[in-house]
């Protein structure tokens, strides 16, 4: 029983989070780009956590620490790309676009110079971190509100979500202030993701997978697509951590590893369909 | 109730296209905008439709500058079809012709509203059957019309009042039995046909067209300016940019030819189409061009 709701529970709890937070910031990246294939570390999110907590821990530094830094990195690369490419947003997303791009292969390239100088005995962390692992994952209740928050305030946008799937020109003649509207998505992704790196590290596959699989099943109107990836987002993470956690047990995977495993399948077979 | 463009000037880079432009213009007409490649044309219903500003000059809107509308209001009067849109867009043609419906949908926001989950539900049974048959005599008059005499009526505000629009636009453009498809499905006639029902959808009394007759088949650019003509009927203002100065310049009330070097003519098509102002808007030579490759002289 002391298990179930002290262990178990707030990982299943803090999993679920984790998912549909990652799920609704691609469902958001995607509508930013217009790309359906943009995902919630496009812009260099888990490159910049993924650094920071690497040095982190190659200082030797505690858990909550660590995660501080993971926050403080995704922060940065987003101010960085921001800066960078963000002028130009009510026309035109591909110079944000390129600088989160650019900036994410120069945070890989300092990733690996970090991982290839680190002491031996660090790297099984790193590298879990690297690879999402919700092991670290210390505060659920936090989480949760975030995804609450976050899905409502997505909702809120919704109806405006739905005209920016057209070109910047047409959604500004229909009455949407094109370059606010799309900063407010860079945000609320930008957070979501942030916090969800600061928490479990660099869980990938979820962000992309989920939404676009929602879209192709129909899923096209925001005020529905939002709630769904929120939803299937979590459901999707809290069966990867439960087969990461017993497929070997009692070694544990990173849930990023199952994550990709399960969802490329999916996702080869619903590219299949008409 | 008009549009009015003061000494308008526009630029690209250093180059200035468009010098010193008066123009109104009024409800009840069609303006055709004519000139080469590049002078200018989607730059100034850019400008025209508010949505960017003039090198020089100013656009109001009885009276009031439109870069200065709020953005829903400008876009509940103003409304414009841009041109080559790469539509990344999921949903079905109905849920992208709906999205002309925003800057009323907008104003009154409920994002739960049910009335958009089903929008074909009345749309399948009646309107399109009688639409189909006279889809341009009938569809257009009365909806229009009664837009006209109070834009703003609460109709649309009911569940209903969108969704006979929604029927109503997609009859206008004979989409009624692609209203189900996903848009990418479509080809890029009958998409070009689903952006200009999103317009229609809009019901805008100034209607700002960037050269509407790309992709349509002959019947179908036939249709766009009989479209065109009874929205001006209708006491709406459309100006609209075309490469033809054949027949579809002639269905304009009045022509404006852009040059280019700021230069610019406006006045009655009988006035403007004829071989020497052709010529000194597309080159000299363009006429024997035309008549070489078999092309019947638009003159």
């Amino acid at each position: 029983m002391q298990i179930l709701t002290e262990l178990r529970g707030p990982r299943v709890a803090a999993a679920f989070a984790c998912g549909g937070l990652l799920a609704l910031a691609g469902a958001l990246m995607q509508t930013l780009f217009r790309n359906p294939l943009a995902e919630p570390y496009l812009l260099g999110v888990s490159g910049g956590a993924g650094l920071l907590a690497l040095l982190g821990m190659a200082a030797g530094l505690a858990w909550p620490w660590i995660s501080a830094l993971a926050f403080a990195g995704s922060a940065l690369a987003l101010a960085l790309a921001a800066a960078l490419g963000g002028r130009l947003l009510a026309r035109d997303h591909t110079p944000l676009l390129l600088a989160g791009v650019m900036l994410a292969a120069g945070f890989g390239a300092l990733i690996a110079l970090a991982l290839s100088v680190a002491p031996a005995e660090r790297l099984p962390g790193m590298l879990f971190f690297l690879m999402g692992d919700l092991a670290w994952t210390d505060r659920p209740a936090l989480l949760w509100t975030a995804l609450l928050l976050a899905t409502a305030a997505a909702l809120g946008l919704s109806r405006r979500l739905d005209v920016l799937q057209l070109s910047p020109l047409k959604a500004a003649s229909l009455g949407v202030a094109v370059a606010p509207t799309r900063w407010m998505l860079f945000g609320l992704a930008g957070a979501c993701t942030a916090l969800v790196v600061a928490q479990a590290g660099s869980i990938g596959f979820v962000g992309l997978m989920v939404p676009h699989a929602l879209r192709k099943l129909g899923f096209s109107a925001h005020r529905l697509l939002l709630p769904a990836a929120a939803l299937a987002g979590g459901s999707l993470l809290v069966l990867a951590d439960a087969l990461a956690r017993t497929v070997i047990a009692p070694r544990e995977l990173p849930v990023g590893v199952l994550t990709a495993l399960l969802g490329v399948p999916v996702m080869l077979w619903l590219l299949r369909r008409p | 109730m008009s549009l009015a463009a003061h000494r308008l000037g526009l630029r690209a880079g250093r180059r200035t296209l468009v010098d010193s432009l008066d123009l109104v213009l009024e409800p009840g007409e069609v303006l055709g905008i004519l000139g080469p490649n590049g002078a200018g044309k989607s730059t100034l219903l850019t400008v025209l439709a508010g949505l960017a500003l003039p090198a020089r000059g100013d656009v109001t809107l009885d009276g009031q500058a439109v870069a200065d509308l709020p953005p829903l209001t400008r876009a509940q009067h103003i409304g414009l079809l841009p041109q080559g849109d790469e539509d990344t867009f999921f949903g079905s043609v109905a849920d992208f012709v709906a999205l002309g419906h925003f800057p009323f949908a907008a104003t009154q926001d409920k994002p739960f509203a049910t009335a958009q989950d089903k929008p074909f539900a009345t749309a399948q049974d009646k309107p399109f059957a009688t639409a189909q048959d006279k889809p341009f005599a009938t569809a257009q008059d009365k909806p229009f019309d009664t837009a006209q005499d109070k834009p703003f009526d609460t109709a649309q505000d009911k569940p209903f009042g969108k969704e006979s629009w929604l029927a109503t636009s997609l009859a206008a453009w004979e989409l009624a039995d692609l209203a189900h498809r996903p848009l990418a499905t479509l080809s890029g006639g009958e998409r070009q046909r689903a952006r200009l029902a999103q317009l229609s959808a809009q019901r805008a009394r100034i209607v700002l067209l960037d050269e509407p007759l790309t992709h349509l088949d002959p019947a179908h650019q036939a249709r766009l300016l009989e479209w065109a003509r009874s929205e001006a009927d209708a006491k709406k203002a459309v100006a609209l940019t075309l490469h033809d100065p054949g027949w579809a310049a002639r269905q304009c009330n009045r022509l404006l030819f852009l040059h280019g070097d700021g230069g610019w003519k406006l006045g009655p098509p009988a006035d403007l189409l004829t071989s020497t102002a052709l010529e000194a808007l597309y080159g000299p030579g363009t006429a024997a061009l035309w008549r070489k490759n078999g092309l019947s002289e638009p003159v």
